[in-house]
């Protein structure tokens, strides 16, 4: 896959808490780096089109946690976070559990042994949603400056006439639709479903019995993690969101005694479908998330939900409840403290009761201290329209015809 | 089965659009509780329910609070927590929410404006009159009583006055897109597969099913002695539903600069006079400010008209028209003013148009019931006098109906658009925003220099049913 997902939680050092929390604080108030955060600075990290470092705290041993989306494999990126935050490696991982201090972090046992260790701790998502496929973050941001450049050029009056003029003479064509276009498209269909069915099985399989002997063998990443109070959904600091198009969500919720199984078959359900059908920029109709992963944590006993996403908590919030409540209720019906869910096959009511479902979120969300994205300006809708122009538009095949005309 | 709405408990501001002439907002405030709930007790018979009237009445009374009225008028705090979280913090705490940024802040506010302890608001009383004698005659008798109480102190009055014609200040038909309610509306549950159906009455007044099929949360106050009259509470025989009947009014000053709008028209019009031949034929003024709002001024929707302006279609028409076949946006606008705050079946993805959309726009509609304020604009100067739109609508949860909309109206991204915001409705005015106009050959772009309407104050206030008016009336 071209866009991967590297979520990664370390334990905190005791006592590290604070001075880990103020050099994150710093980076993210100021994460284009034109004030005090000279250290990192994502946007020389070509392959990053999201990233986020949050401190899982409030509730339970202080964990940290670096999530990204990010071009290319995991090893590669690892090595260009090493290349471009070098500086910065010491002031964050330092202070968690297990990070190799005291080496020089220009060196290749540095790389060896900090690569293992992001690796040691990551986890890989049960479900993985991606709002544009395939395509690269510097490709896009080439594709916006088209855009951009596009748009300019169609306000200028000279430009505007002069397509007035010459759109006339140009041919219509007429449109012929092929023969057994109905047929194909059921066909495809079919195809699709049993494709679905196949990644859900072999997914699911992996992830029961698999997976964990991987994870035993590794250690296995807890957080010991105490569900929040009520109360705390009126602690959610809302202020930090909305700076710009786009915002992180980051929930943990406790999973119901022996509902880890049955969610694994959901979340690999989804992580299916995301994958053979809702992959042209919408997951089922909802097309203001950009990545989005559920994972499984703790031994079954957490489900740690992350999404980046456009406009406000309560469009997101709002469009969820329209679209997809089934979904989420099929998938959030197994978290303690979810608002109950009714009808034949239980995915009716739960988040339909949209005020409980707020209170819900807010009060099992957690602050990321860092959030950066590569597109602070524009929606995964505009996105895609810029991607169009860029995947219809061909330089080589536009400068032939221009020089040869 | 849906319940029948009672209309004898419902204000009638709420579901009727009461189409008079003249309006008074009078914004009030009480120095005690006891001052409170005695004008409250000696004005609560004349409020309008909204039982069917034989005959128009000459004048109508509706009252709603705010929670600091609410609170002046004793409720305890445990009863105040189980209002909406937005209306006990108060728009003037919604700032980033609505947008309400640089000139629209609320330390700024005329009305509603948190660093004027001395202005806080109380209480909201609605008065309006068929002749401007009657609404004078009713006024009056109002500040008898208040006279004879002492205690209470009218902080502003604004006085609404709907044109013969309709017209609010920029030349627009008013109040012509709005939802219907079932029951309310001769169109019955029959049509349920109708998407333009009548909405189902929780999304206005509380006590109802709603879009989610779910009853809306209502606040709630002590099953105690005078609390009788209210209805019960399911499971919770120590609480009375306090909101049953009751709803969320919203209300906000908008200045309207009308100087700078008809500027703006004349100077952009000419723009599609040199590019189409066809756009020569129209009056470009009168083009370009229907392309902004998707409505003629007429009132005529360029769904049903999309060449020049025709007369009014009927009513019903009127509202159901669709933008489905026009996914472009080539004859209504997608960022246009009736299409950004009602996209009917336009709203998400092409896939999702139809039923889907229309599912998930009725969920976040609001019933607007505001009128002009102020002399209308004669000269093509500004003249210096205040006037613009005291926009009200009423809706049974804020965060998800109004807040909603006014989020689409400040969002540039908003539903697939770039670097777009609404006409007049939007707050937070970014640099380069434009109105956007999809037509062939080019889409024509056009910068926003300036908001032509400014935000001048605001509050949210819950408007009761008349039985717990009277809960609040009566002393303990
Ligand atoms: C001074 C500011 C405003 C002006 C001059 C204005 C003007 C108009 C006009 C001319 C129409 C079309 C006629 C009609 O249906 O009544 C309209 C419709 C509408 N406006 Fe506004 N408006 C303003 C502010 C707002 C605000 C702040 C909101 C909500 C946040 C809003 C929401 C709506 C809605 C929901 C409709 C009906 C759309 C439909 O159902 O078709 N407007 N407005």
């Amino acid at each position: 896959m071209l866009q991967n997902a590297l979520t990664v939680i370390t334990k905190i050092k005791p006592g590290e808490l604070e001075t880990l929390r103020a050099f994150l604080l710093v980076v993210g108030r100021d994460i284009k780096g034109k004030r005090d955060n000279s250290h990192v600075h994502f946007a020389n990290m070509h392959t990053t089109h999201f990233a986020r470092w949050v401190i899982i705290n409030e509730y339970g041993a202080p964990h940290l946690l670096f999530s990204s989306n990010h071009d290319g494999s995991d090893v590669e990126y690892i090595a260009l976070l090493i290349e471009i935050i070098a500086e910065a490696l010491d002031h964050i991982w330092g202070h968690c559990e297990g990070y190799p201090s005291g080496m020089d972090v220009r060196s290749p046992q540095f790389k060896a042994a900090f690569t293992q260790y992001l690796l040691k701790h990551a986890i890989e998502p049960d479900t993985f949603y991606i709002g544009y496929r395939g395509v690269r973050v510097n490709e896009m941001q080439g594709f916006l400056k088209l855009r951009l450049r596009l748009e300019q050029t169609f306000d200028l009056p000279a430009v505007r006439a002069a397509v007035s003029e010459a759109l006339p003479h140009f041919p219509l064509l007429s449109q012929t639709t092929p023969a057994f276009v109905a047929l194909r498209q059921n066909m495809r269909s079919a195809l699709i479903l049993a494709r679905v069915l196949w990644d859900t099985i072999v997914q699911f399989l992996y992830l029961v019995f698999i997976k964990p002997q991987i994870l035993r063998a590794r250690g296995l990443p807890r957080i010991d993690y105490v569900v929040p109070p009520p109360e705390a959904a009126a602690l959610y600091k809302a202020e930090i969101e909305d700076v710009v198009a786009q915002n992180q969500m980051t929930v943990i919720t406790r999973i119901k005694p022996g509902r880890s199984i049955p969610l694994k078959l959901v979340l690999c359900f989804v992580n299916a479908a995301a994958k053979h059908i809702f992959n042209e920029g919408s997951l089922a109709n909802i097309a203001t998330i950009h990545f989005a992963r559920w994972i499984i944590i703790d031994d079954g006993k957490h489900l740690l939900f992350e999404s980046n996403y456009d406009s406000t908590f309560e469009s997101y919030i709002g469009d969820f409840v329209d679209k997809v409540s089934h979904g989420m209720n099929a998938i959030w019906r197994h978290s303690e403290g979810f608002p109950e869910t009714t009808g034949f096959i239980l995915t009716q009511g739960g988040c339909n009761h949209i005020e409980a479902f707020k209170t819900y979120i807010r009060q099992n969300q957690i602050e990321a201290q860092v959030f950066y994205s590569a597109y602070p300006q524009h929606t995964v809708r505009n996105l895609i329209s810029a991607l169009r122009i860029g995947q219809t538009a061909d330089r080589g095949a536009l400068e032939a015809w221009l020089s040869r005309f | 089965m849906t319940t029948p709405l009672q209309l004898d408990d419902i204000q009638g501001f709420v579901v009727r659009g009461y189409t008079f002439l003249y309006a008074r907002y009078l914004f009030l405030q009480f120095d005690t509780q006891a001052h409170g709930q005695q004008w409250l007790a000696k004005i609560v018979d004349w409020t309008t329910p909204a039982t069917t009237w034989t005959q128009k009445p000459k004048v109508c009374q509706n009252i709603a609070f705010t929670v600091d009225g609410l609170k002046a008028l004793g409720l305890a705090d445990s009863s105040l927590q189980t209002f909406s979280k937005e209306f006990v913090a108060g728009m003037h705490t919604r700032e980033r929410v609505l947008g309400d940024t640089e000139g629209n802040r609320a330390d700024l506010w005329e009305i509603g404006n948190p660093t004027r302890p001395d202005l806080q608001i109380h209480a909201l009383l609605l008065l309006f009159g068929l002749t401007s004698d009657d609404l004078k005659q009713f006024s009056e008798q109002h500040a008898q009583i208040r006279a004879q109480i002492g205690g209470i102190t009218l902080l502003h009055s604004i006085d609404g006055v709907r044109r013969l014609d309709k017209k609010e200040h920029f030349g627009y038909l008013d109040g012509a897109g709005q939802p219907q309610i079932e029951g309310m509306d001769a169109r019955s549950a029959a049509h349920s597969a109708d998407p333009t159906r009548p909405l189902k009455a929780g999304e206005f007044v509380l006590g109802y099913q709603n879009e989610y099929g779910i009853l809306p949360s209502s606040p709630t106050v002590p099953s105690d002695a005078r609390a009788q009259r209210l209805a019960a509470v399911e499971k919770q025989p120590a609480l009375r539903d306090f909101g049953c009947n009751g709803t969320y009014l919203v209300l906000r000053k908008l200045y309207q600069d009308v100087a700078a709008f008809r500027k703006f028209l004349q100077d952009n019009a000419p723009d599609f006079h040199s590019e189409s031949r066809k756009a020569a034929d129209r009056h470009e003024v009168e083009w370009l400010a229907a392309k902004l709002v998707g409505r003629w001024r007429s009132g005529t929707p360029l769904a049903l008209s999309p060449e020049q302006d025709s007369p009014l279609p009927g009513k019903h028409e009127n509202n159901t028209f669709k933008f489905g076949d026009d996914t472009a946006g080539l004859t209504t606008p997608r960022g246009s003013h009736i299409r950004r705050a009602n996209p009917r079946d336009t709203f998400g993805l092409p896939g999702a148009y139809g039923t889907e959309s229309f599912k998930a726009v009725n969920r976040h509609r609001i019933i607007r019931r505001g009128m002009p304020y102020g002399p209308p604009l004669q000269s093509t100067q500004d003249d210096g006098a205040d006037r613009g739109l005291v926009f009200i609508c009423i809706n049974a949860n804020i965060a998800v109906q109004y807040e909603f909309v006014q989020k689409w109206m400040n969002d540039p991204n908003f539903n697939g658009l770039y670097q777009n915001q609404d006409v007049f409705a939007h707050n937070h005015h970014i640099t380069d925003t434009f109105a956007v106009i999809e037509q062939p050959p080019l889409r024509q772009r056009i910068p926003y220099p300036q908001s032509f309407v400014k935000v001048r104050g605001g509050a949210y206030f819950f408007m009761p049913g008349i039985a717990a008016l009277r809960y609040l009336s009566a002393s303990e």
